[in-house]
């Protein structure tokens, strides 16, 4: 090898071994997925509802309501207080509290409140927050006699639902009911919680079908007292109660006219049933609305008074049908289903629940026009007399799915169900009232 | 023994007239023979035998496929709905959900949100979010196409979007205002499932409160699955959250 070979050699290795020495790793692309969420409805928000301050029993029932009737609208899931770890020294106003505590425990809301007694009146404050945004979404106060710190609480659960989802609910509504406690079928109203139960009627016969005014001053109902199923009206203001038809036959299924003006019920003049009006205070006749061999009852009123929805077996067995007021122009509004029964014509006008008999008695849903069946309850006992919610959104029905008869909620798509009423059952005929005032 | 004699002998009279009287029928019959363009007592129409291949006795159809039942009594020929029976009488796949006030505004606003909710929610692999449209993240050139190609990792966005997803709780009042709220949020995952830190959000709604909302959806959810085999050194995940329904 001469020199400049070596040299060339030389060179062309310290070429190549430069070019080829390894520089430093280079990193592997981390891999990025995409993950979309806010699919699912909007239902259980985590929502901490610490101790209300103040002190004595009527606190204690105060959140004891409240945080029940959160958990009966379907909207909320209330975080067990053993994960609160706010110190005890936090207060209820902006700036008192520190928002990452109630972040640690999972809460999207927090609902602090305030009981105090007031010249003999309970005072209740509550001031709501919506935690991951670090921000008051609205405070509001109310005052009641002492007695009533279940109403408190019913208005504390109505400010909270309208601050967070702006839709108003239903905790000044009540539910009339046929209670069977003592033997005997009476009629009761209760709050929605199933709480505050009152009886109307005491004459240890037998009550039924209740159902409220638009105003929720007064129940009509059907009784046995006089031997006869007499069709009675209760003025629960005046606490007065009074038979406004007691023809021969059946006066029964009642219905109020959104105005007030006037009741459509059930009578069997000829033996067979038909739907009539009457003056609710003179029980005169005012128009006879159905003529037709069969069975027509369980009439309905549309919202607008425009409508009827009732019972008739007049294709055979019962259906829904649909008429105008005066009883002109009817329509087979069920077709599915060979035996649907107790209408029930929603607030917004839209759609009619009823009971179809599936196997067992469940509650549906349906449009007016007869399109959009859908199911609210399946498989789970009988579930019968569904009333509608005033929003619409929910009804109450009495459910025999845990052995008992008891007054169940269901959200109208049927996901959210949650029993209403406890103990020993004997609860029937739930009818749900409009917004109250009193 | 008389002879034959005619008991009754005619009158002159009665030829003329027994005559006239048979002409008058005959006349008559001929009258009504020319009115008829047939016979009188017309033969009956030769029955016509067709000869076909006789079928093979078949069962009776199943309920769904019956014709409507013919309902008795008056009904009004619009309002006739075929009569499914009871046992279609099944809770809906989907939740029916109230409906939307029809404001123009509003139904825009939710076909955008539709629209975003179809192109995020496709199917992840060769037509997976990033692939579908134009819209992308930070970084989105490096999302992954999992899914036809990575039947693993598909399968671990599955669940931990279904995890997330529960712990995703935006103020439904927010979502009432504005449908078409979007926000987006990043964390890295460790093998073990372990959310590395917090998250941060990567694109804003403009609302602090909804991104909050999304931001707080991974921190509710603490733990995630543990990454597939295929990404043993974890993941980054990228969080967009939408309105819920």
């Amino acid at each position: 090898m001469t020199k400049r070979t070596a040299i060339l050699l030389g060179a062309t290795s310290l070429t190549i071994g430069v070019f080829a020495w390894p520089g430093e790793a280079q990193e592997p692309a981390r891999t990025v997925v995409g993950l979309v969420v806010g699919q699912g409805p909007s239902r259980d928000i985590p929502i901490a509802i610490p101790a209300t301050e103040g002190s004595g029993a009527a606190s204690d029932e105060y959140l004891r309501v409240l945080r029940r009737d959160l958990e009966i609208s379907g909207w909320f899931k209330i975080i067990d207080p053993k994960a609160y770890v706010e110190p005890a020294e936090a207060g209820v106003k902006p700036g008192e509290f520190d928002f990452a505590d109630w972040r640690t425990p999972g809460a999207a809301v927090l609902a602090k409140t305030l009981l105090a007694d007031q010249g003999g009146n309970q005072r209740a404050e509550v001031w709501v927050y919506d935690v991951n945004g670090g921000t008051k979404l609205g405070a509001k106060a109310f005052s009641a006699p002492a007695s009533a710190a279940r109403q408190l609480a019913h208005r504390t659960a109505d400010t909270i639902i309208q601050l967070v989802t702006q839709e108003k609910s239903f905790f000044d509504t009540r539910i009339a009911f046929t209670g069977n406690f003592s033997g005997n079928k009476e009629i009761y109203v209760m709050d929605i919680d199933g709480g505050g139960r009152r009886q109307i009627t005491k004459n240890k016969s037998i009550n039924l079908k209740p159902r409220w005014n638009a105003s929720g001053s007064s129940l009509c109902f059907t009784s046995y007292a006089a031997g006869n199923p007499d069709l009675y009206v209760a003025d629960l203001l005046k606490s007065a109660i009074r038979r406004v038809s007691a023809r021969t036959g059946i006066n029964t299924g009642c219905a109020w006219a959104p105005g007030g003006d006037r009741i459509a019920l059930t009578l069997s003049p000829g033996g067979d049933s038909e739907i009539v009006t009457i003056d609710p205070f003179a029980g005169t006749q005012i128009a006879r609305l159905t003529q037709n061999p069969g069975i027509d009852v369980s009439p309905t009123y549309s919202p607008d008074g425009s409508k009827i929805a009732f019972v008739s077996e007049r294709s055979g067995g019962p259906q829904i049908y649909a008429m105008n007021a005066d009883g002109t122009g009817a329509k087979r509004v069920t077709f599915q289903g060979s035996h649907n029964t107790d209408p029930s014509w929603s607030p917004q006008g839209d759609k009619i629940a009823f009971v179809g008999r599936d196997g067992g008695f469940d509650v549906f849903t349906v449009n007016v026009d007869g399109t959009g069946m859908s199911r609210v309850t399946q498989g789970r006992g009988d579930n019968e007399d569904p009333s509608w919610s005033p929003d619409g959104n929910y009804l109450v029905f009495s459910s025999t799915r845990t052995g008992a008869a008891h007054v169940w909620l269901a959200s109208t798509d049927g996901d959210h169900q949650v029993q209403l009423t406890e103990g020993g059952g004997g609860y029937t005929n739930p009818h749900w009232s409009g917004h109250l005032a009193w | 023994m008389a002879g034959f004699r005619p008991r009754h002998p005619l009158p002159s009279w009665e030829w003329p007239a027994a005559f006239v009287a048979h002409g008058f029928v005959f006349l008559t019959v001929a009258v009504a023979r020319c009115g008829d363009d047939g016979a009188l007592f017309k033969q009956p129409e030769p029955i016509m035998v067709e000869l076909v291949a006789a079928s093979q006795a078949s069962r009776m159809p199943q309920r769904a496929e019956r014709a409507p039942d013919v309902h008795r009594g008056t009904q009004d020929p619009d309002a006739a709905k075929p009569p499914p029976n009871p046992s279609e009488l099944s809770l809906p796949t989907e939740p029916t959900r109230g409906t939307q006030s029809g404001t123009r505004s509003s139904l825009l606003d939710e076909l955008r949100r539709e629209e975003l909710l179809k192109d995020l929610s496709a199917e992840v692999g060769e037509t997976d979010r990033a692939a579908s449209s134009g819209q992308t993240t930070e970084g989105a050139g490096n999302i992954s196409r999992a899914g036809v190609r990575d039947p693993a990792l598909s399968k671990w966005v599955q669940a931990a979007q279904a995890v997330v997803d529960k712990n995703f709780h935006p103020l439904p009042a927010l979502c009432a205002a504005n449908r078409s709220l979007l926000a987006e949020a990043t964390v890295s995952v460790l093998p073990d499932g372990t959310i590395d830190g917090d998250a941060s959000v990567s694109k804003s709604s403009g609302t602090g409160t909804f991104d909050g909302a999304c931001r707080q959806a991974f921190a509710n959810t603490g733990r995630l699955p543990p990454t597939p085999p295929t990404h043993p050194d974890g993941l980054d995940a990228v969080l967009t959250c939408v309105c819920p329904k």
